[in-house]
């Protein structure tokens, strides 16, 4: 992991140096020992607060898009946006690759400074600083969790569900810590009409995380961050992480490995199913 | 100040007692306070919960009037006041306690909101010392401590083989008259014991943050916030767990039939907050959060004399980014 | 707060915590309730032969027009379900090859196949959730497939057990 350090430094030195990019994202010491925080470099002297070890798991793409994000933002004439390079985690790396195809921006917008696992991705390094391990336990566990509950009845998943929603206080963390969730105008926010109620009463809350996980279908990339940040404990990865399996199932598409695939819901084959259609 | 004691083996029963008569609100779990129907239930030990006492007197979801259009004209139905749900927190944090009186000082400030002082009149509190602080309590720096009885009726704070009671208010002696066959005298020894305890907590509170001196320091235009939290997600989490915030939105649930009006909890952190017809005057984050940290250093104080902070740590523990609002402090300081 | 001239201001009596819902209304017998959206070239001509042709079909179903089975959004749907008193949505569009737009019905079919797949993994049935084709000629279908749906609807009881028809939408 000290290597990873050291070449992450070492980069974002010669990109800052060398006038290439105008800034380096990536992770720096947090206010405990157990803990990092995204940071935004733009000087040289600055390089030697960028750390990497497994401590850092934030998906930092999220920093790009969006209605203030580095390369999308509506408060930057175009050609003003700054040139960025991006530390990315193997999660981060389909990220980019999702938000390419949805036309969020370039990939020469972007320089990777790419720490990989060996699972697929659609896009790659500029500069592959390292390489971890591949988190097959996490994505077990979850996979195992969602087996569960696929097990269990209508009802007893309705009672599961609804349970989880009635703890949800509407603190959006999972909404703003999504990279994928970059609408200036998020549908919870609408209220001409109120597509979703506002108040955290159980109908509302179980409208708002279904809406949430439905427009992440076919775009999810299972980076966890959205469970992670959960104040409350809801296990959200299961349901994006459900989705992404029934994407695969029926429309062999999995996001983030094929840059020049159409997202799964922005296409169609012509003998598509239509077994449930009567 | 008076104190007594409540031996350790008649605390389920002053809990049960308590169950008998009132509704008890302790914590329940990692995430929240919550009612308790039996002395089990009250989760006395480990640090103190997610979210704080804030639920319990501006509800996250507050009725404020139901209406029905009928022929005859629009019926209007208030929610039954408050006063009538008498409560009694137990085992609160001192810092979720002394956060009340100062959110008091907003909610009868211009108007008086009836809904919130009925319900902090009819809510007693027992306070329960902290012996383990944790890394990110700042609690000293607001003027608090983890054995402060600021706000609160009753103050446990654990000995030995006995629970030293302060009687801190009115009300308190009241309860303690209440159940008078549950406590026993205080002694020399209990007192003794209970500064002991006072002070081990105190040496575990880790490094505070200077405070002093700067509501003045604050400066808008101070260039620094543009990149001082670039991290932030604008999520509500700071805000929603914080003890002190109390921003809320008045929304109208239903049809123009029939419906509620209701408040909700709001935070100046979201994108949306402030966006009014006209624009929004806060478009990015770091005006945002500009005015959080104005409001709480600053603003509050210029209107109340008092910062809107405790010192609960509780931002800095859940922000999910890792911002750490000690540093956020100091640099708008230096920076 | 907010008595003026002629209206009524009295103290409730309920006694409900803040963060509940409004309180259920007297339940009827219950009869299901279904929202169908419809595109308006197949589909919405298709229910109108129905009604021309005077075919009998169950009276339990909603229609709303929409252009095309494209513009159907899950937030519709959603919405609908969240509605007390609505126990299933029907979306209906042109058949495959022939939506008037040339291509939207395949976008939906795929849409509403991943919506039905998150109801599911949340606890409403499946079946709650139905899409057909029905083109313009295809009164007959249309009439069967209310029909048919009605009873799957039947079976599986009140999507909102608490709140039946009669009760005003508390959103």
């Amino acid at each position: 992991m000290q290597q990873i350090t050291s070449r992450i430094q070492e980069e974002a030195r010669r990109l800052l140096s060398e006038d290439l990019v105008d800034m380096v994202i990536g992770y720096e010491e947090g206010w405990d020992p157990s803990t990092t925080t995204p940071c935004v470099v733009r000087d040289e002297a600055q390089v030697s607060r960028l750390i990497f070890d497994e401590r850092c798991v934030y998906n930092l793409a999220r920093y790009l898009v969006g209605r203030e994000g580095y390369l999308t933002s509506r408060f930057v004439p175009a050609d003003k946006r700054p040139r960025v390079a991006l530390v990315a985690r193997p999660a981060t790396l389909r990220t980019v690759s999702v938000l390419i195809q949805e036309h969020q921006f370039g990939r020469e917008d972007l320089v990777i400074l790419g720490i990989v696992d060996g699972t697929a991705s659609a896009v790659k390094p500029d500069v592959e600083v390292g390489q971890i391990e591949p988190d097959d336990a996490r994505r077990e566990e979850t996979r195992a969790r969602v087996g569960e509950l696929a097990q269990m009845s209508a009802s007893e998943r309705w009672a599961f569900w609804r349970e989880e929603f009635s703890k949800c206080i509407r603190c959006y963390a999972c909404r703003q810590v999504c990279p994928f969730c970059y609408c200036e105008e998020c549908i919870a926010e609408e209220n001409r009409p109120q597509w979703i109620g506002r108040s955290p009463l159980p109908r509302n809350n179980i409208s708002w995380n279904a809406i949430r996980a439905f427009h992440l279908v076919g775009r999810c990339v299972d980076c966890g961050e959205c469970e992670r940040v959960c104040p409350v404990d809801i296990p959200l990865s299961l349901i994006n992480v459900k989705m992404v399996e029934e994407v695969a199932a029926v429309f062999d598409y999995v996001a983030g490995v094929d840059v020049e695939a159409a997202p799964a819901l922005a296409t169609f084959q012509v003998d598509d199913t239509d077994d449930f259609v009567r | 100040m008076e104190s007594r004691t409540l031996p350790k083996d008649r605390l389920d029963q002053l809990v049960d007692a308590l169950i008998a008569d009132y509704t008890v609100i302790a914590p329940k779990d990692e995430r929240s306070y919550g009612e308790i129907e039996s002395a089990s239930e009250w989760r006395s030990d480990g640090d103190k919960p997610a979210q704080s006492l804030k639920q319990f007197f501006l509800p996250e979801r507050e009725l404020l009037v139901r209406y029905t259009k009928s022929r005859s004209g629009v019926e209007l139905v208030e929610p039954p006041s408050p006063r009538s749900m008498a409560r009694v927190i137990l085992g609160a944090r001192p810092c979720d306690v002394a956060a009340l009186p100062v959110l008091d000082l907003v909610f009868q400030w211009d108007d008086e909101d009836s809904l919130y002082l009925e319900r902090r009149e009819s809510t007693a509190i027992i306070a329960m010392a902290c012996d383990e602080p944790c890394t990110t309590c700042f609690c000293a720096s607001l003027g608090g401590s983890p054995a402060g009885t600021e706000g609160a009726d009753l103050l446990l704070t654990e000995l030995d083989d006995a629970y030293h009671v302060a009687v801190v208010s009115e009300r308190g002696r009241e309860l303690v008259d209440r159940y008078s066959d549950l406590f026993e005298e205080s002694s020399v020894e209990h007192e003794r014991q209970r500064v002991q305890a006072q002070e081990a907590s105190l040496a575990k509170l880790p490094r505070q943050v200077d405070i002093e001196g700067l509501d003045e320091v604050l400066e808008f235009e101070n260039p620094v916030w543009e990149t001082l939290t670039q991290q932030c997600l604008d999520c509500g989490i700071c805000t929603f767990l914080c003890p002190t915030c109390h921003c809320f939105d008045i929304r109208d649930e239903g049809t123009p039939q029939q419906g509620e009006r209701v408040r909700l909890w709001d935070a100046c952190t979201f994108p949306s907050y402030t966006q009014a017809h006209a624009g929004q005057p806060r478009p990015v984050h770091y005006r945002r959060y500009r005015q959080r940290i104005m409001h709480k250093f600053r603003y509050y104080s210029e209107n109340f004399g008092r910062t809107l902070c405790v010192g609960c740590g509780r931002c800095i523990e859940h922000c999910p980014v890792g911002i750490d609002l000690r540093q956020v402090l100091s640099q708008v300081r230096t920076g | 707060m907010v008595a003026t001239v002629g209206l009524e201001v009295r103290s409730g009596v309920e006694s409900r915590t803040s963060t509940e819902a409004a309180p259920p209304v007297q339940a009827q017998e219950w009869k299901p309730k279904i929202v169908a959206f419809l595109c308006n070239w197949c589909s919405y001509a298709g229910a109108d032969l129905a009604g021309g042709s005077r075919t009998k079909y169950p009276a339990n179903v909603r229609i709303i027009r929409l252009p095309c089975s494209a513009r159907i959004d899950p937030k519709l749907v959603l919405k609908s379900l969240e509605k007390e008193g609505v126990d299933g949505v029907i979306v209906s569009g042109c058949h495959p090859g022939d939506c008037h737009y040339t291509e939207g019905n395949y976008y939906a079919r795929r849409r509403m196949l991943m919506f039905r797949r998150l109801m599911e993994f949340l606890g409403i049935d499946g079946k709650r959730v139905q899409m057909s084709w029905v083109s313009a000629s295809e009164g007959a279908k249309w009439a069967d497939v209310v029909a048919q749906v009605t009873e799957e609807i039947k079976a599986l009881g009140p999507l909102h057990p608490q709140e039946t028809a009669n009760a005003a939408d508390h959103q």
